[in-house]
């Protein structure tokens, strides 16, 4: 069996990224050549894309699974999960196909997980070198923060941070049953992560901003969502298990 | 006794939500119509005369067919969104392990670098 690239896999066994992909056709070859570099494998999840997205991942070496149409990322992660577990993998790291996640920084996620800890999230903000956003966009992710120190029973800064590793069997739990609202993946997971009974911890991690491509929600859709998100967790939470 | 009705329509909507029978957004919308209703009942009992209550009555008696009507509505398209998303991801793993069958296997492909480290498990591929 060959895994760990970086070493860190011989330990936590074979690690895959997964990747999911809206309309970043711009950005998502760099993300698959930098990954290729330090995963066993890179799965990109083509969601729907209306580009070249899928063709140019392939190109640069992803095993590319394609939605016939847009599902949203929740359900694009869950395909990449039962992929990732269907050939092995026994922890995956979620990455942005915008660019903003450096691989570089993965070695700390990685490192971050143990018997007691299945997910680990990267967080921009744990260390106090980077600020929250100006106007609305800060001010939801600070709502975000706070609502999930509260449900998951720890310090959460950066509840919205798609950069992170989960290890099995929290793996096989999202792989049957995985939010897929918008900020489940993100928000909703952690929580649920913790209902299902296992650690999640925040680690500093340094990211970019977006290298191409336009964010596929605007503002204002975002801050109904964020409500929605937020009205909705307590009862998705208290949900009987699937 | 109307504005009763509604808090228990808010809590129906609840209850399949949580089942998982309804999905977020048509319990949302579904909790919002009620909280109005329940609210505009209730200042109709406060600020109405009966007499304002008999062009109603009509309403009043359909309304609930129509909202059970509506609820079923919403349920059954819930459950279609669940099943189109897990089909679409069935297509998307099925088209995934096709194309890592078809293709001629390079460092990059998953299948030669990971080999399938529980045959029981669930997830596994089977040999």
């Amino acid at each position: 069996m060959q895994h760990g690239k970086t070493g860190i896999g011989t330990a936590l066994g074979p690690v895959a990224a997964v990747c999911p992909a809206f309309n970043e056709a711009e950005s998502v070859a760099a993300v698959v050549r930098d990954a290729l570099a330090r995963f066993d494998v890179v799965i990109v999840i083509d969601d729907g894309s209306r580009d070249a997205t899928a063709s140019i991942a392939a190109a640069a070496g992803a095993v590319v699974l394609r939605h016939p149409f847009n599902l949203g990322v929740g359900a694009a992660l869950q395909t990449g999960f039962r992929y990732a577990l269907r050939c092995g993998a026994t922890v995956v790291v979620q990455i942005d196909a915008d660019g903003q996640h450096l691989v570089d920084q993965v070695d700390k996620l990685l490192a971050g997980l143990d018997d007691d800890v299945s997910m680990v999230i990267g967080s921009r903000f744990l260390d106090g070198t980077a600020a929250y956003a100006s106007g609305p966009r800060g001010w939801a992710m600070r709502i975000l923060a706070r609502r999930a120190s509260s449900l998951v029973g720890q310090p959460m800064s950066d509840a919205s941070s798609g950069f992170r590793a989960i290890a099995r069997p929290l793996l096989d739990e999202f792989a049957r049953d995985f939010p897929d609202s918008y900020l489940g993946d993100t928000f909703g997971a952690a929580v649920l992560a913790r209902r299902h009974g296992f650690g999640v911890r925040e680690v500093s991690v340094t990211m970019r901003p977006r290298q191409g491509g336009v964010p596929s929600t605007g503002p204002f859709r975002s801050a109904l969502q964020v409500a929605r998100a937020l009205a909705s967790v307590r009862t998705a939470e208290t949900r009987p298990k699937l | 006794m109307v504005g009763a009705f509604f808090v228990g329509l808010g809590g129906l909507v609840t209850f399949l939500f949580r089942r998982a029978m309804l999905s977020m957004r048509y319990w949302a919308g579904w909790l919002f119509t009620a909280a109005c209703m329940a609210f505009g009942s209730a200042l109709t009992l406060v600020f109405g005369t009966q007499r304002d209550w008999y062009w109603s009555i009509p309403l009043v008696v359909a309304a609930p067919v129509i909202l059970l009507i509506s609820v079923q509505l919403s349920v059954s398209i819930s459950g279609h969104r669940r099943l189109i998303i897990r089909l679409a991801q069935e297509v998307a793993e099925l088209t995934g392990r096709l194309d890592a069958a078809t293709q001629p296997t390079t460092d990059a492909r998953p299948l030669s670098a990971l080999t399938h480290s529980d045959q029981n498990d669930e997830h596994a591929i089977n040999p």
